[in-house]
Parts: C-alpha cells; sequence; structure tokens
C-alpha cells in the first residue's frame, strides 16, 4: 500500500515541477512531424472563405478574379437594388498537389439605396449566420468537425472608394460593426485614378480616421521571425491601392495583366503601379493560414461565448469554483426539471381545490331541490286531504239529498192516495 | 444714325446706305461696357472631383482654405449652400461668375432630405427675380438665377445611381442640367463608352430632361456646326480637371502625373475636357436664354397661378369691405340721427321742465 502511494506521489511532484529539456545524442525523427501534419491537410484540402464589401462597380469581382487569376462570374449589377444581399459562390481550385476549397461572398446593392442605416445589417446577420452553423455542429453529439464545410468568414476585404478625401460615412459604419466579427483588410478600389502624392496623404487620412474611430483591422503578424519584417512593412503599407485587370497587354514583349489607357498603360503586378502583388502575397502567400486562425480561436471564440452567456451558461459557479459545461447542463436540467414539479404540483392544487368547490356548489345544489321536492310533496299532500274532506263533505250530502228524496216520495204516495186526480195534476206539475 | 466708322461693314459710299449694320457693333460695345453674369451650379457627392474641375475651367483657385471633414462628421451632415462670386476678366469682357457648391450632398447616411436644401434655393433666386421684375424700380435687377448646374456622375459605378436619378428628376424642370463624369482617368476608353451610353439610356429610361445643345444654325459655317456635332455626341462629357503643370513630352501642360503616364487635362484624345470648356462658353448665352424663357417663364406661370388668387382675394375682399364699410356708415348715421332726435327731445322737455322750473323759480 505505500509503494504506491510513494509511486504516486513521486508522478504528482514531477508533473508540479517544470521539464527539464534534454539534449538528443542521436536523430530520433520527430522532426517529420510538420511534415506530417502537412501532408495529413494536403490530403485534407484547405478551405478558405473571402468576403468582400464594396459599392456596385468599385471593382470587387475584377479583383478577386486578378488575385485568383481565374473568370469566376460575369453578371454585372445595376444601381437599383431595393436592399443589400449577399451573394456566395464556391470554386473548387488546384495548384500544385493542393486543393483549395475557396469561398467568395460578394454584397450586392451595398451603398445603392438613398437611405444606408440598415445596409450593414445584412452582412452582419451573415457573418453570424455561418459562425451558429458552425456552433451547431461543435455543439452535436454525433458531430463530424473533420469533414465539415467551414462557411466561416475568414477575411473580409473592404473596398473603399478612391475619393481621395476620407472615408465614407457607409464605409465608418460598416467597419465598426464588423470589426469584432472577422478580419478586415481595407483596400482601397480602382486606385488607377489616385497619383502618388495624393495617394500617400489618403493612405493616412485613412488610417488615422480608422484609429481615431477606434476600427480594429487585421494586422500582419510579427510574432513569427521567418515572415515578421516582412508582415511589418506590409502593415505600413496598407490600405492596399489595388487595380484589378483580367486583360493582357503586350508590354515590352511579354503579354501582362494591365489596362490600356491612351496616356499610358497601368500594369497590375506591377509593383510600382499598385499594390496588387503585395495583396495578393499577403493574403494567400503568406497569411491565409493565420488569417483562418484568427478567425478560428478569436472571432468565433468570441461569438460562441457571447451565444453561450446568453442561453446561461457560465464558467464560474455562484462559489465562484470552476463549473464545468457538464455540471452546468446539469444544474440548468436540475432547474428546469425542478421547475417542472413545482408547476406540475400547483397545477395539481388547483385541479383539486376546484374539484372540491364544484362538489361544494353541487352539494348545495342538490339540498335545494331536495327541500323543493319536500316542500312540493307537502303541498301535494294538503291538497289531497283538502280533497278529501270535501269529498266526505260532498258524500254526506248526497246522503242526506237521497234520505230527504226517500222521504218527500213517501209524503207524495200517500197524499196520492187520497187524492186521485188533483194530485196526479199536481204530480204532472211537479214532475214539470 | 451712327457716325462712328463701319468696322467691316457695308460702305458708307454705297447707295442706300443706312447704317444700321452697325447695331451688332453697339451690341458688342454695350454689353462688353455691361459685362456678364453668370451662375453655375455644381451638385455631386463629395470626392467626385468637382472643385478641381471648377478650378482648372476657370484657371483660377475658387476653393483657398478648404478643410473636407471625416466620415465621422458626415454622418449627420445636412446639405448646405456655398455661392462664392468672383469677376474674371479676359480681353476687356468682365464676367461675373458665381459657383454655387453644395457641400454635403450625399454624405449622409440617410440622404433622403439631401437635396430640398439646393430646390429651395433655386426657387429662391427665381422669386427673388420675380420680386424684382414685378417692383416698381427695375434699374438694378440682379440676376442671381442658377443658369446651368453640372450634375457629377460617379465614374466607379456602373451608371445613374438610385439618388442621382431621383435629383435629377426634381430639377429638371427648374434649371438646365448637365450631367458631367469627373475623374474620367479611371476608365478606358471602351469602359468611357459603355459608361456613356449606360448613363444616357438610363436618363432616357427615367424621362430626365438635361440640357440639349441648339442645332447649329444652317447657315453657320461648316466647321462651327461639326463642333456642335461633336459636342451633342459627346454628352456626358467625360472630363479630368488639373491645375498643375507637368511637363510631358517638352512641354509644361495641365495635367495628371502618373507613374504610367501623364493625364493631360487638354488633350482632346485623352478627355472631353476642351468640349466641356467650349459648350460652356461657346453655349453660356444660350444657357441664360432657355433658363430664361423656359425655366423662369414656367416657374412665373406656376407662381402667378398660385399668386394671383391671393390678389383676387384682396380685390373681393375690398369689394366687400367697402359693402360693409357703406352699412356701417348707414348705420352710424341712424344712430346719429336718432340720437339727435333724442337729444332734442330731451332738451325740449328739459326746456319745458326748465321753463316749468323757470316758472316756479
Amino acid at each position: 500500500m505505500r509503494l504506491i502511494s510513494d509511486a504516486t506521489n513521486f508522478l504528482y511532484i514531477s508533473l508540479k515541477e517544470s521539464c527539464r529539456s534534454l539534449s538528443l545524442t542521436g536523430h530520433v525523427g520527430f522532426d517529420s512531424s510538420p511534415d506530417q501534419l502537412v501532408n495529413k491537410s494536403i490530403n485534407q484540402g484547405f478551405c478558405f472563405n473571402i468576403l468582400c464589401i464594396g459599392e456596385t462597380g468599385i471593382g470587387k469581382s475584377t479583383l478577386i478574379d486578378t488575385l485568383f487569376n481565374t473568370h469566376f462570374d460575369d453578371r454585372v449589377a445595376n444601381h437599383f437594388q431595393p436592399n443589400v444581399r449577399l451573394k456566395a459562390q464556391t470554386y473548387d481550385l488546384h495548384e500544385s498537389n493542393v486543393r483549395l476549397k475557396l469561398t467568395i461572398v460578394n454584397t450586392v446593392g451595398f451603398g445603392d439605396q438613398i437611405n444606408k442605416e440598415d445596409s450593414y445589417q445584412p452582412i452582419v446577420d451573415y457573418i453570424d449566420a455561418q459562425f451558429e452553423a458552425y456552433l451547431q455542429e461543435e455543439l452535436k453529439i454525433k458531430r463530424s468537425l473533420y469533414s465539415y464545410h467551414d462557411t466561416r468568414i475568414h477575411v473580409c476585404l473592404y473596398f473603399i472608394s478612391p475619393t481621395g478625401h476620407s472615408l465614407k460615412t457607409l464605409d465608418l459604419l460598416t467597419m465598426k460593426n464588423l470589426d469584432s466579427k472577422v478580419n478586415i483588410i481595407p483596400v482601397i478600389g480602382k486606385a488607377d485614378t489616385i497619383s502618388k502624392t495624393e495617394l500617400q496623404k489618403f493612405k493616412i487620412k485613412l488610417m488615422s480616421e480608422l484609429v481615431s474611430n477606434g476600427v480594429q483591422i487585421y494586422q500582419f503578424p510579427t510574432d513569427d521571425e521567418t515572415i515578421s519584417k516582412i508582415n511589418a512593412t506590409m502593415n505600413g503599407h496598407l490600405p492596399f491601392a489595388v487595380v484589378g485587370s483580367l486583360e493582357e497587354v503586350k508590354v515590352g514583349n511579354k503579354m501582362v495583366k494591365a489596362r490600356q489607357y491612351p496616356w499610358g498603360i497601368v500594369q497590375v503586378e506591377n509593383e510600382h503601379h499598385c499594390d496588387f502583388v503585395k495583396l495578393r502575397e499577403m493574403l494567400i502567400c503568406t497569411n491565409m493560414e493565420d488569417l483562418r486562425e484568427q478567425t478560428h480561436t478569436r472571432h468565433y471564440e468570441l461569438y460562441r461565448r457571447c451565444k453561450l452567456e446568453e442561453m446561461g451558461f457560465r464558467d464560474t459557479g455562484p462559489e465562484n469554483k470552476p463549473v464545468s459545461v457538464q455540471e452546468t447542463y446539469e444544474a440548468k436540467r436540475h432547474e428546469f426539471f425542478g421547475e417542472l414539479q413545482r408547476k406540475e404540483e400547483e397545477m395539481r392544487q388547483t385541479f383539486v381545490q376546484r374539484v372540491k368547490e364544484k362538489e361544494a356548489i353541487l352539494k348545495e345544489a342538490e339540498r335545494d331541490l331536495q327541500a323543493k321536492f319536500e316542500h312540493l310533496k307537502r303541498l301535494h299532500q294538503e291538497e289531497r286531504m283538502k280533497l278529501e274532506e270535501k269529498r266526505k263533505l260532498l258524500e254526506d250530502e248526497m246522503i242526506v239529498f237521497s234520505k230527504r228524496k226517500a222521504a218527500t216520495e213517501l209524503l207524495q204516495a200517500q197524499a196520492f192516495a187520497s187524492t186521485p186526480t188533483v194530485s196526479l195534476k199536481k204530480d204532472k206539475d211537479r214532475k214539470k | 444714325m451712327s457716325k462712328q466708322q463701319p468696322a467691316q461693314f457695308t460702305n458708307p459710299e454705297t447707295p442706300g446706305y443706312v447704317g444700321f449694320a452697325n447695331l451688332p457693333n453697339q451690341v458688342h460695345r454695350k454689353s462688353v461696357k455691361k459685362g456678364f453674369e453668370f451662375t453655375l451650379m455644381v451638385v455631386g457627392e463629395s470626392g467626385l472631383g468637382k472643385s478641381t474641375l471648377i478650378n482648372s475651367l476657370f484657371l483660377t483657385d475658387l476653393y483657398p482654405e478648404r478643410i473636407i471633414p471625416g466620415a465621422a462628421e458626415k454622418i449627420e451632415r445636412t446639405v448646405q449652400i456655398e455661392a462664392s462670386t468672383v469677376e474674371i476678366e479676359e480681353r476687356g469682357v468682365k464676367l461675373r461668375l458665381t459657383v454655387v457648391d453644395t457641400p454635403g450632398y450625399g454624405d449622409a447616411i440617410n440622404c433622403r432630405d439631401c437635396f430640398k436644401t439646393i430646390i429651395a434655393y433655386i426657387d429662391d433666386q427665381f422669386e427673388r427675380y420675380l420680386h424684382d421684375e414685378s417692383g416698381l424700380n427695375r434699374r438694378h435687377i440682379i440676376d442671381n438665377r442658377v443658369h446651368c448646374c453640372f450634375y457629377f456622375i460617379s465614374p466607379f459605378g456602373h451608371g445613374l445611381k438610385p439618388l442621382d436619378v431621383e435629383f435629377m428628376k426634381a430639377i429638371h424642370n427648374k434649371v438646365n442640367i448637365v450631367p458631367v463624369i469627373a475623374k474620367a482617368d479611371t476608365l478606358t476608353l471602351k469602359e468611357r463608352e459603355r459608361l456613356k451610353r449606360r448613363i444616357l439610356d438610363e436618363i432616357e429610361e427615367h424621362g430626365i430632361k438635361i440640357y440639349h445643345l441648339p442645332d447649329a444654325e444652317s447657315d453657320e459655317d461648316e466647321d462651327f456646326k461639326e463642333q456642335t456635332r461633336l459636342l451633342k455626341t459627346s454628352i456626358p462629357f467625360c472630363v479630368v480637371g488639373s491645375n498643375q503643370l507637368i511637363e510631358a513630352k517638352g512641354k509644361k501642360v495641365r495635367g495628371r502625373l502618373y507613374p504610367w503616364g501623364v493625364v493631360e487635362v487638354e488633350n482632346p484624345e485623352h478627355n472631353d475636357f476642351l468640349k466641356l470648356r467650349t459648350m460652356l462658353i461657346t453655349h453660356m448665352q444660350d444657357l441664360q436664354e432657355v433658363t430664361q424663357d423656359l425655366h423662369y417663364e414656367n416657374f412665373r406661370s406656376e407662381r402667378l397661378k398660385r399668386g394671383p388668387r391671393t390678389v383676387e382675394d384682396e380685390e373681393v375682399n375690398k369689394d366687400q369691405i367697402l359693402l360693409e364699410k357703406e352699412a356701417e356708415l348707414r348705420r352710424m348715421q341712424e344712430m346719429i340721427a336718432r340720437m339727435q332726435a333724442q337729444m332734442q327731445m330731451q332738451m325740449q322737455s328739459g326746456e319745458e321742465e326748465s321753463a316749468v322750473h323757470g316758472h316756479h323759480v
């Protein structure tokens, strides 16, 4: 017995102490773990969801087409949509041996209405709906998160109109409502209308406006030494001034993606002309995984916490002791069950009460009826007696009458015997 | 008749010479002396290039100390009217130009009441002119009526927006609308054509009446006719504005410098700026005439249709008042007569009494 307790004590001690680092004397081989992870995720395929928000005609679809070098969707929206809608499309892309399931969500009719107070609401609702779907899957009893198609938005490209002045009121309002739900990367669309000096001033103005209004945009991570330097530089170039085009123009001796004007050719992939290459680098090559991670660990967790707190779950119980979800669930169940019992009891009591009352009333009624019945019977009896009396009287009178009749008839017979004719007449008269 | 030497008109030696061929000269001289007035209104969302274009058109700086508000201040912003008047002179001809700017248009989150201020301003100018015109002293009528409105359409969209349509429909019967697409250096030539066609289609679809250039007279020369035809086909104008001088192809031009080239403001292949300027200058008089003959007359007849009812009411009231007054007069007269009669009776009775008293006394 003592040996076993000693052993367990030893285990406890060693766990509490910090781990010692040992040096290896030979090659073990666990340095291939990242590769295994990579292989696994390649086999699984990647999933990325982009949300593009911007006015109609600002260049959202063209930019996405240019970013992924594919022609996705052709239809051009008009400006007369009555309200803001979101349009989502999923594509399967392939590069080297990597499969990407790309979902692009576009806003339709954003910024066109005269009253734009509710323009941001459909977007917020959409993002929340994706979080909700994931939460539901997570809370299921039989769940399959491995093969679940994650539709949560990983990045939001917000297209700013190249006015050269400042943000629009709609931009400010929308970004403030989205910055805690999604990673926002602001970009300046159709940037080939702003000259270099104007662009500098514009970018500074935009960033200062975002900061002064407390809008949190996505910052490229600087904690990983391999990419921190480039990410830090890129953070200074936000918002990216982009130009999109799928048309190819001959420049020098090769065909490049560009826009041709009478005064020159704007090359999309020329870093001196616009920030397209920077955006592509940051968004796809370097930080795609970080965007996904941020979405899951920051935005989704915030949503989940708010949602569960709404439902009444807490992390700490009433005595500030940590309480697990299971316990909370049990407690809640108990509570509800108790509530149920109480209600049932109440109902039963009311039922019994009612029954008693009804009974009392019915008895009362019965008594009344009984009394009435008695009363009537008495009356009836009395009547009967009265009638009996009357009958007796009548009979007596009849006897008297018949006696008198007999007496008079006797008298008459005697009288007739003495005076025959006169008495006959008298009889006749009498008979008449 | 005029004793002046006629410049290029008929020889005084020709038989039958009267000399009224000199009238155009006189008109010219008088108008130069009087100077011209023109009021231009610019309407459009912030950041579409209105101020830059106005500065480029009139080669001045109309907005020296401009503070552009940030997004937070614009949320509840109402539309203001800012009229700035400048006098510019060119070769002795004075132009009194008033530019009416409308900052705040389209800025607020809810633009429902965006253009009420603007329409009120236009009506107010008409009202004032009407008042001055119907006044007794008509010597110094200042014409502040809006002769032309440049409506700026965004080049970043696919056509007209609902706000554009509603605004234009609200003012197309009050002022000459000239639709303009500024910051046209964001559009390739193909995109430009597509956008122009789209906008013209939408204007027709919604029944918006924009200003139409009058056709050239048949006795004008071919160049002018060609120019007018070209102008007519280029509406709405796609312009680029700038007052910066950039070195390009060895000479200094007004333009915008980009890493990929220089957009020249006055190059007809780059944008329609010259066309817009030509249209404005050659048709300034026509714009004023249309404002006077069409929009002002519309306003005036509407106003007077509403208006005379008050004048007629007054007249009717006057008759009534006269009748009433006469009736009152009569009543008063009767009352006076009655009172006089009473007084006389009193006096008589008083006299009798006093006579009685007197007798007593």
